[in-house]
Formats: C-alpha cells, sequence, structure tokens
C-alpha cells in the first residue's frame, strides 16, 4: 500500500483546526477521520492518514483513540475536557493544496451532521458491517481497501460540487430603477 | 401545455446583460434570442427546457427580499452557456439576471 499522505496526529489537528464549533467532540471527530479517510480512499486508492479504525458498537473510531487523544494532551497539542476535545497549540498542519481541496469540503459537510447522524452513516457503510460481521476472522480493524466498496461517496462529492457551484455564482440583486422591457 | 410564467413580461437590467449577450458567440446570441422569444410566448415549449436553479439559502434570501419568488435557468447550447432569470410573480416579470459560461457568471459582478 502507498505511503499515507499524513501521519495519524497531524490528521487529526488538521480535522479538528477545520470542524465546525460546537462539533469537536471524541466521537464527531472519530467519525469525520473515517469518513474523510475513507473517502480520500475511495477515489485515491491510497491512504491519507496512517490511522487505523476499529469497528466498535459505537461505529467506526480510530483505533486506540483515547491512547492516542491522551498522548497528544501530554504533548500539548490538544486539550480534552470530558468528550470535547479542543486544539491547543496555534500552528496549523500544512497539507498540499490538492490534499485541502480534498478534505476541506468534506470535514465541512460532515461536520455539519449531528452526531446521530454520523453514527447513522458510518454503521451503515460497508466498511464497518463487513469487518462487524467477520469479527472472528477479521479482527476489528477495517481493512481500508474495503473503502471500495463505498460508493455512496461519489453522490457526496457530486453534491459538495453542486453545492459549491452554487456559491461561487453571485445572484446579482434587482434594482428596479435599473430594468427595462426586452425587446423581443 | 400551460406554465405557470404564462403571459409574464420580460425585463432586463439596463446595460449589463446586453454587454454580456454580445461577448458570446455569435452562435449562441441567435440561440439565446429565440429561446427568449419562447419564454416570452410559449415558456413550456419543449427546447427551451427550463429547471430552477437551486441558489444557496443565503443568496435566496437577499433575492426574496427584492420580491423574487422563484430563480431557474435554462441553458442555450449544450452545458456551455445559460441563462439565469428570475420570476417575481407580484409583477408578472422574468427578470433576466445573468448569461453566460460558468466562468462568466462566476465573474459576474467582478
Amino acid at each position: 500500500m502507498s505511503k499515507p499522505e499524513l501521519k495519524k496526529e497531524d490528521y487529526i489537528l488538521y480535522i479538528l483546526d477545520h470542524l465546525e464549533p460546537g462539533k469537536s467532540d471524541f466521537w464527531c471527530l472519530n467519525k469525520i477521520a473515517f469518513l474523510v479517510e475513507f473517502a480520500y480512499f475511495y477515489f485515491n486508492e491510497k491512504p491519507l492518514s496512517d490511522a487505523k479504525y476499529a469497528a466498535i458498537d459505537h461505529g467506526p473510531v480510530i483505533d486506540k483513540y483515547k491512547e492516542t487523544f491522551t498522548a497528544m494532551e501530554k504533548k500539548g497539542l490538544i486539550k480534552t475536557d470530558g468528550y470535547r476535545i479542543r486544539l491547543v497549540g496555534t500552528e496549523s498542519v500544512r497539507v498540499s493544496e490538492d490534499l485541502a481541496d480534498f478534505m476541506n469540503p468534506l470535514i465541512q459537510k460532515y461536520s455539519q451532521l449531528t452526531q446521530g447522524e454520523l453514527k447513522a452513516l458510518t454503521h451503515a457503510t460497508d466498511s464497518y458491517m463487513i469487518t462487524t460481521n467477520n469479527e472472528k476472522f477479521m479482527g476489528n480493524i477495517i481493512d481500508k481497501n474495503l473503502a471500495r466498496l463505498e460508493t455512496f461517496f461519489e453522490e457526496d462529492i457530486a453534491q459538495n460540487a453542486v453545492e459549491q457551484e452554487r456559491d461561487e455564482i453571485d445572484l446579482p440583486r434587482v434594482d428596479f430603477s435599473k430594468l427595462k422591457k426586452y425587446e423581443l | 401545455m400551460s406554465s405557470d410564467i404564462d403571459g409574464y413580461e420580460i425585463y432586463q437590467e439596463d446595460k449589463r446583460f446586453e454587454r454580456a449577450v454580445s461577448s458570446l458567440p455569435e452562435s449562441a446570441q441567435k440561440i439565446l434570442k429565440r429561446k427568449i422569444g419562447f419564454l416570452a410566448k410559449n415558456p413550456s415549449h419543449n427546447s427551451l427546457n427550463t429547471k430552477p436553479y437551486h441558489c444557496s439559502v443565503k443568496h435566496f434570501s437577499e433575492l426574496k427580499r427584492d420580491g423574487v419568488d422563484d430563480v431557474r435557468e435554462f441553458y442555450i447550447n449544450g452545458k456551455n452557456y445559460r441563462c439565469i432569470f428570475y420570476v417575481i410573480r407580484a409583477r408578472k416579470m422574468l427578470y433576466l439576471a445573468m448569461v453566460g459560461s460558468h466562468d462568466q457568471l462566476r465573474n459576474w459582478s467582478k
């Protein structure tokens, strides 16, 4: 498998830096990390980060996320408060423009979903269901190659492109004093 | 077949729309003229094929304040050029708001 674009900690910091305010809790972060990672694999056939994902009862999560967050907190990168988690440092993780163009709209899109919606979406992924149904043979680590089955990413990306276009075109306001009848 | 905008009159902004039309290739200008004719006389004409333009909530709420009830679009030739127009029911008016390629529409107010 190709070398991942980002280290797990940098990936987490990048997502936290781009999450909608109020969405930076353990669960949303885990679900968004999974969805963006698997969307990236779906379209690029290579891993976005070196994070592994585990299929647990709560759905797909970053494997050993508690230990990871604790270690990051000890390094002074994040601060946790119950389920809340926030960035401490002010230095942003730098990624290529292409990578940012891919990740940012998806992070924004998924961070607009409620925790329940994120949970429902990730529980319904083939990657998660196949792993949980075959845990005896596969263990609970979700194979990133299963991302190839997640065709719903096509719709999500297409919908994002449409929404982006809607925002790009600045519709003119109506000034009735400047209107004239069209001459047929 | 009747349309909900039958008999509406067509308006354009004084200069900007004309300038945009004149920047279109000649063939597109001719098609546009023909299609605007359909819009005025037979808005349900098959070759017009208007559809709703789903603008962002932010944009639509601004336009709503101007009295706009609906934003629609039609393509001029293939997918290269299109025309976006507003429906203003209180005045039975169709306002030709924008015309051009995607880049032209994106840079409309610049």
